[in-house]
């Protein structure tokens, strides 16, 4: 058995036994079982075995809606007409996962219709796009994997440039590809400076009518002149007069779709009455010329005019306990069906809702990686936690 | 990668649980990156590093939702650059910030607010480090411990004297191939015991971009939560180890301790799970 394989044995072993577990009855505290000095069984665990959605894209062309699944490091396609109509777990159409199918801490994903392919940004570890073809499924290899900066999330495709957007949170940058990229390329432009505005990108959009791009800002931002990556890994020498750190207000910058270097954003939505709060997931309304923000921090869905510009209140606002809406990761706007599918990082679900929907109003459709009600930890790649010893609580930032 | 969020579980939680109150949204401030967490449990507050937006945030430690910060340390006098990992120093009052692109350790009060200096800094060539994951303090034997990964350097546990300040050597470092470290993460310490524990992640990864991407499945060295004395230096085994299919650690990245209830508590980031181990022989009963 090679390395890679010995390897791959050992994180299925960790998987499997965690799913195992986790399926029987809750293993009681036994402070007694332990068969080896070194290989000690937990006494408890806290995972979560079902897939949790992260970015959605809709397909109505193939009729498919999509969800990356950064959790069991998977894809699920399902049909975009089938909910679950009694809270249990849909069947996806197909899954893809397993060792061979380099998916992992995935963030944004996009489906191209006309080449038939579905793109995932793996946003950690390993700083990569992965391609599957649409009928993939199982542990199968990607049809392309190509390389892009450390904390790649959002991605977006423009057919008529043939061009692959792909947003960088640490460098507050976006990097075009050519959509076939392959391996390591350098990208054909890149859009980053001061004046673009960019300040911890998330999801972004490619709008062909208008031929502009949209991208959701945290605001977390450190510098561009001396930030040529970090995250993981330093690539400079730190000097003392380096750029301070700074806690923007979230905004929305459209770009020209060509644009690149230090560009100007043509517009940006930004300030307190935009309600913006953690914004992830954009898309563009063709149908209605708006623009849909999935909102994580207030757990709603925000839908901007497309020509909105500062400090402006959305045209509507989805939320309330009826949408169904929590923490919600991705947007994907369906135009033949009129519909806007909302990709839950809350509570393993994806939505559709009637694309002009407002207010506190029910989906048309779930779809369900899990029973509903079923807990979700939440988890996405932890690297710390911390004991609180007056709470008896463990604390874990993601 | 995911929400950038504050999660707070029931210590007894077990199996698919949900967190009990969970710190997030736009007016916390924080982001992504957060490989740091420690909790004060003299001033019943949280600390945490904001990579992103180089922060440094604390929280009441019931915080809850949308709620602000009470204390931030970010602008351009704290040289901070990315905070990747934090601890506190309870019995000095002081929040102790490791930095991976800054290679450096720094020292604020407690109570800093704002755009202060720091106290101290451990930074430069002597010191021997490079992108630092995790610190750790023993107030009992005044050192403090660091967990520093290298691609150029060396990869290990540096432990220095608490005070040190400038470019400083450590003044012991556990390090090599008997040591088991390739990859580092959080380190914590038992002063009472006089232990470090390290998670030591060894995982493949790559974060330049002309190199072969690895796969997350494909770990061909998992790691550990590894256990050593405060006084153990160079190329030296852990004393004490957690590891194997059976423990379902892959990639360790966090470490925490419960003295009190005897308990090791580890995060895996391939797994997404967290782990609770009873573990005596870590922590000897007290003598009567």
């Amino acid at each position: 058995m090679n390395k890679k394989a010995a390897g791959a044995c050992v994180v299925g072993f960790a998987l499997v036994a965690t799913l195992s577990a986790l399926s029987q009855t809750a293993p009681q505290e036994n402070k007694s079982a332990k068969p080896a000095f070194e290989d000690i069984p937990p006494v408890r665990m806290i995972a979560d075995p079902y897939p949790a959605f992260n970015g959605i894209a809709v397909d109505a062309a193939n009729g498919i809606v999509a969800m990356s699944d950064p959790n069991r490091k998977s894809l699920l396609l399902y049909d975009r007409m089938r909910g679950a109509s009694r809270g249990e777990a849909s069947l996806p159409l197909r899954q893809i996962v397993g060792p061979d199918t380099f998916l992992g801490m995935i963030a944004g994903i996009i489906l191209d219709p006309r080449n038939q392919e579905i793109y995932t940004a793996n946003n950690d570890i390993e700083d990569t796009v992965v391609v599957m073809p649409y009928g993939a499924s199982g542990d199968v290899k990607p049809a392309r994997v190509f390389s892009v900066p450390h904390q790649a999330w959002g991605l977006a495709l423009g057919d008529a440039a043939d061009q692959i957007a792909v947003t960088v949170e640490v460098q507050n940058t976006i990097v075009f590809y050519r959509r076939e990229v392959k391996g390591v390329e350098a990208p054909l432009r890149i859009l980053r400076g001061a004046d673009t505005g960019l300040a911890d990108p998330h999801g972004i959009y490619w709008d062909e009518s208008h031929n502009e791009i949209g991208v959701a800002n945290h605001g977390n931002f450190r510098g561009v002149v001396k930030n040529t990556g970090g995250g993981c890994s330093p690539s400079f020498v730190a000097e003392d007069e380096a750029e301070a750190g700074e806690s923007r207000p979230p905004s929305i910058g459209i770009f020209a779709a060509s644009a690149k270097g230090d560009a100007k954003p043509l517009r940006v939505i930004q300030g307190s009455k935009t309600g913006l709060d953690w914004p992830m997931g954009i898309a563009y309304d063709a149908q209605h010329d708006t623009i849909v923000v999935a909102n994580n921090g207030d757990s709603s869905i925000l839908i901007f005019g497309r020509n909105g510009n500062g400090d402006v209140a959305p045209l509507r606002v989805i939320r309330g306990d009826r949408t169904g809406i929590n923490h919600p990761m991705g947007v994907a706007v369906d135009p033949q069906q009129g519909e806007i599918w909302v990709s839950n990082w809350g509570d393993h679900s994806a939505l559709a809702f009637d694309s002009g929907a407002r207010g506190n109003v029910g989906p048309k459709r779930i779809i369900r990686s899990a029973p509903a009600g079923t807990p979700t930890p939440g988890f996405g790649n932890p690297m710390a936690l911390a004991y609180d010893s007056k709470r008896d609580e463990l604390l874990v930032p993601n | 990668m995911s929400v950038p969020r504050i999660l707070a579980f029931a210590r007894l939680a077990n199996g698919n649980e949900g967190p009990v109150r969970v710190i997030e949204g736009q007016g916390t401030k924080l982001s992504r990156t957060m490989h740091g967490i420690a909790y004060d449990s003299v001033h019943d507050e949280i600390i945490v590093p904001v990579h992103l937006a180089g922060a440094v945030l604390v929280f009441r430690a019931g915080a809850s939702g949308e709620e602000a910060p009470i204390r931030v340390i970010q602008g351009p006098h704290t040289r901070i650059l990315r905070p990747e990992t934090v601890n506190v120093d309870e019995k000095n009052n002081e929040i102790v910030v490791g930095e991976d692109v800054g290679r450096d350790v720094l020292f604020f009060p407690r109570d800093a607010n704002g755009d202060v200096a720091p106290l101290r800094m451990i930074r430069g060539e002597k010191t021997g480090l490079d992108e630092v994951r995790g610190v750790a303090v023993d107030p009992v034997r005044n050192l403090l411990v660091v967990a520093s990964r290298s691609g150029r350097g060396t990869t290990g546990v540096f432990v220095f004297n608490r005070t040190d300040n400038g470019d400083v050597a450590p003044r012991a470092l556990i390090a090599g191939p008997k040591s088991g470290i390739i990859r580092i993460r959080q380190v914590e310490v038992d002063p009472e015991q006089g232990k470090i524990f390290v998670a030591v992640k060894n995982n493949t990864e790559s974060y330049k971009f002309a190199d072969a991407s690895p796969s997350p499945w494909n770990p061909d060295k998992p790691g550990f939560v590894g256990v050593w004395d405060i006084n153990d230096n160079g190329d030296v085994p852990p004393r004490g180890v957690i590891k194997g299919p059976a423990s379902e650690v892959v990639w360790p990245a966090g470490v925490a301790l419960n003295p009190g209830n005897r308990e090791v508590y580890t995060i895996d980031s391939v797994s997404n799970g967290m782990y609770s181990y009873y573990m005596p022989e870590f922590f000897p009963a007290k003598k009567q």
